[in-house]
């Protein structure tokens, strides 16, 4: 009996702490996805702050050399590292008071999610229409897929066809 | 020394129990994030079923009665549910087999993306059967979900690429 009365708190201590160790296990699992989550996101809110500090080295950091850019968001034929850079050159010379600020973003895994709007003034030629000088506004939403640190994928859906009104290069109704 | 073992176990055993509710506490908080997300995702599934099936009332099921649309994303005008309806019925209308397919979906607490693409036949002259175009498209959302109610749908889609298919 007395035996029993010594052997029964370590066998509870026992099970006690297995259950512990799965819970501890458990928690350690989700806060390493957290951790993940929000290295994730800091690193598009670097790539978003590149692009309005015009820092190409600190963007080309960011992104993964197979870096493929989709707009719209389905598109067939992505846009290369190559081309996006090629791209780059040619909104920063058109707009080269390009702005973003992302309104609001969020991340499950390697996904993150943006929305942001735009804001920038046409100082040089853009699709064929010399500097207007006119001050455009364009909402946006991105996804973005991250892999090892590095951005893989941007897929973006924007208000194209205001940003086309805005510019005078589409009127309404037509 | 008797006591002693019999003492220290019980130690033991208490501070180990006290933790394990920490953990618990901390794993349940999670579980419940966790729970509501998968939720939130199931709803905006369910939501987008009905703009397949044109299902009006499962639809109404899903959204909140401050519901509102923004188009673009940003708008300072978004539709409320009654102008969001006429709009959606407008669109069915202007295309009865309009199809939508999810691309892409990921959530975080109350807010849900959506990336997904449609496609629909365009009739430029109802009179004339023969004249029809297929027409693709593609957006990605934004969706805020409030006790378990669609409160906020926020678009960005391909406008330019639709209007160019349909000759616009």
């Amino acid at each position: 009996m007395k035996k029993a009365f010594i052997l029964l708190p370590f066998f509870l201590f026992f099970i006690v702490g297995c259950q512990y160790k799965e819970g501890q296990a458990a928690l350690d699992q989700m806060e390493t996805k957290a951790a993940l989550e929000q290295q994730n996101k800091d690193l598009i809110v670097k790539y978003i702050q590149a692009w309005n500090n015009q820092d190409m080295e600190v963007m080309d950091g960011c992104l993964d050399p197979d870096f493929k850019v989709y707009i719209p968001s389905s598109a067939e034929e992505p846009m290369s590292l190559e081309q996006f850079r090629e791209w780059l050159k040619v909104i920063l010379t058109a707009f080269p008071d390009s702005h973003y600020e992302a309104e609001d973003i969020f991340c499950e895994r390697n996904r993150i999610c943006v929305r942001w709007t735009y804001s920038a003034t046409q100082q040089g030629e853009y699709m064929g229409m010399p500097a207007s000088g006119r001050k455009v506004s364009v909402s946006a939403i991105e996804i973005f897929r991250v892999g090892n640190g590095k951005i893989l994928e941007e897929r973006t859906e924007m208000d194209a066809l205001g940003l086309m009104q805005q510019l005078g290069l589409v009127t309404l109704g037509k | 020394m008797k006591k002693l073992s019999v003492v220290f176990p019980v130690i033991l055993l208490l501070f180990v129990s006290c933790q394990n509710k920490e953990t618990q506490a901390a794993l349940d908080e999670v579980k419940a994030k966790s729970e509501l997300e998968e939720q939130n995702k199931a709803l905006v599934e369910k939501y987008l079923q009905t703009w397949n099936s044109q299902n009006f009332q499962i639809m109404d099921e899903c959204l909140d009665d401050e519901f509102k649309i923004y188009l673009p994303s940003n708008t300072g005008q978004p539709m409320s549910l009654e102008k969001s309806k006429e709009w959606i019925d407008g669109l069915f209308a202007t295309y009865p087999d309009i199809h939508y397919e999810i691309q892409d979906m990921l959530v975080d607490n109350d807010k849900v993306c959506v990336r997904w693409t449609c496609t629909a036949t365009y009739q430029p002259d109802p009179g004339d059967p023969t004249n029809r175009k297929e027409i693709t498209g593609s957006a990605i959302e934004i969706y805020r979900v409030v006790n378990g109610k669609i409160t906020e749908e926020r678009v960005e889609s391909d406008t330019q690429g639709w209007n160019q298919q349909m000759g616009l």
